[in-house]
């Protein structure tokens, strides 16, 4: 049952995200589809920050949610300061984020393997 | 493999999260589907084409459903037209002069007198009066016309033809010299019949008046004043 949910929930999840967007309709124009893709990073990244954690078994939503708000909110500031000074300081968001999300892939698959005898 | 403690909120987490990547992901690939599909048409373009096909295929559906209507419309008309009260209907109202006709006829053209006058000579004898028309129609529709007009005003049943000084008002219009006389029918019979040496229009050359008379095509025009419908 668990595992079930573990596997149906993003499905279902990524269906209704597409079906919001293209339901939506937004007009969206070139200047800030960095900003999506940064979005789009750092949802990723606490996606694996949050599975780590939970594996761990110290997660709880609320930090997590204070986390995702905040990291948007910071990502976002750079990245107006970078449009503004004319640096591409995504490609250092870019950087961090996927370190970090390396580092709790590793974690997890750590985890995950450590129960299996080979 | 077995979780070390089971978390609801994980679970509800791991729903939005991957509800947010789904969204941030379509809208993504929306924007740079160019990119992806390695077209070599900008993304704008490649909207603005979806947008006028989408716009396109519902004018194309509109289009059949109005074909189909038409088709509908068209069906019902010809049964109209079919009905046996509707041919009595535009057979009456032919006779009485609601509708206009065309076809072969006899085309009239009186004018007033040229000839200078002379003393002690009458005016009168010269111009064309209104009971001089009334004598022309009453004589084309015993020759047997079937309907005549005067300067395209259709002589009907409430038609009047009076005099108001030098002009001569028909169906309340003024009309004035040369008259053409118009009278749908048999050309040749009604010429025969009024070609005959004690024919009015005869008189009325005799008088001095110009008379011409020339088989053509005629067209009656529909009689259009004085339809009051509630009286």
């Amino acid at each position: 049952m668990r595992i079930l949910a573990f596997f149906l929930l993003p499905v279902l999840g990524l269906i209704l995200g597409i079906i919001l967007a293209s339901n939506l309709s937004f007009s969206i124009t070139e200047d800030i589809s960095v900003f999506i893709a940064v979005g789009l990073i750092i949802t990723l990244d606490l996606l694996v920050e949050g599975t780590s954690q939970y594996l761990s078994g110290k997660f709880s939503l609320r930090s997590m949610m204070l986390t995702y708000f905040f990291n948007l909110l910071f990502a976002y500031f750079l990245l107006t300061i970078g449009h503004l000074m004319r640096i591409d300081l995504y490609i250092a968001l870019f950087i961090v984020f996927g370190i970090k999300l390396f580092s709790n892939l590793a974690y997890i698959s750590q985890k995950f393997f450590s129960k299996l005898q080979f | 493999m077995k979780f070390r403690t089971f978390q609801f909120t994980y679970f509800i987490f791991l729903f939005l999260i991957s509800a947010g990547l789904g969204f941030l992901g379509s809208i993504y690939y929306v924007q740079h589907e160019a990119r992806f599909t390695k077209s070599r048409y900008s993304t704008a373009a490649i909207l603005r084409t979806r947008a006028l096909y989408h716009r396109l295929g519902q004018a194309e559906y509109q289009n059949a459903h109005l074909e189909s209507q038409v088709e509908e419309l068209n069906l019902k008309a010809s049964e109209f037209y079919e009905d046996n009260a509707y041919i009595t209907a535009q057979h009456l109202a032919k006779f009485v002069g609601v509708l206009g006709q065309e076809g072969p006829g006899l085309v009239i053209t009186v004018k007033d007198s040229d000839k200078p006058l002379l003393l002690g000579d009458n005016p009168n004898t010269g111009i064309v009066h209104n009971s001089d028309l009334v004598e022309i129609v009453n004589e084309l529709r015993v020759a047997g016309a079937k309907a005549v007009s005067i300067n395209h005003q259709p002589i009907v049943n409430l038609t009047g033809i009076s005099c108001s000084g030098p002009i001569i008002t028909i169906n309340g219009t003024r009309v004035t010299s040369p008259f053409v006389i118009e009278g749908l029918g048999n050309p040749n019979q009604m010429r025969k019949r009024l070609d005959k040496p004690k024919s009015f229009l005869k008189e009325l050359q005799n008088a001095g008046i110009s008379v011409e008379m020339m088989p053509g095509k005629v067209m009656i025009p529909p009689y259009s004043q004085g339809l009051v419908e509630d009286t």
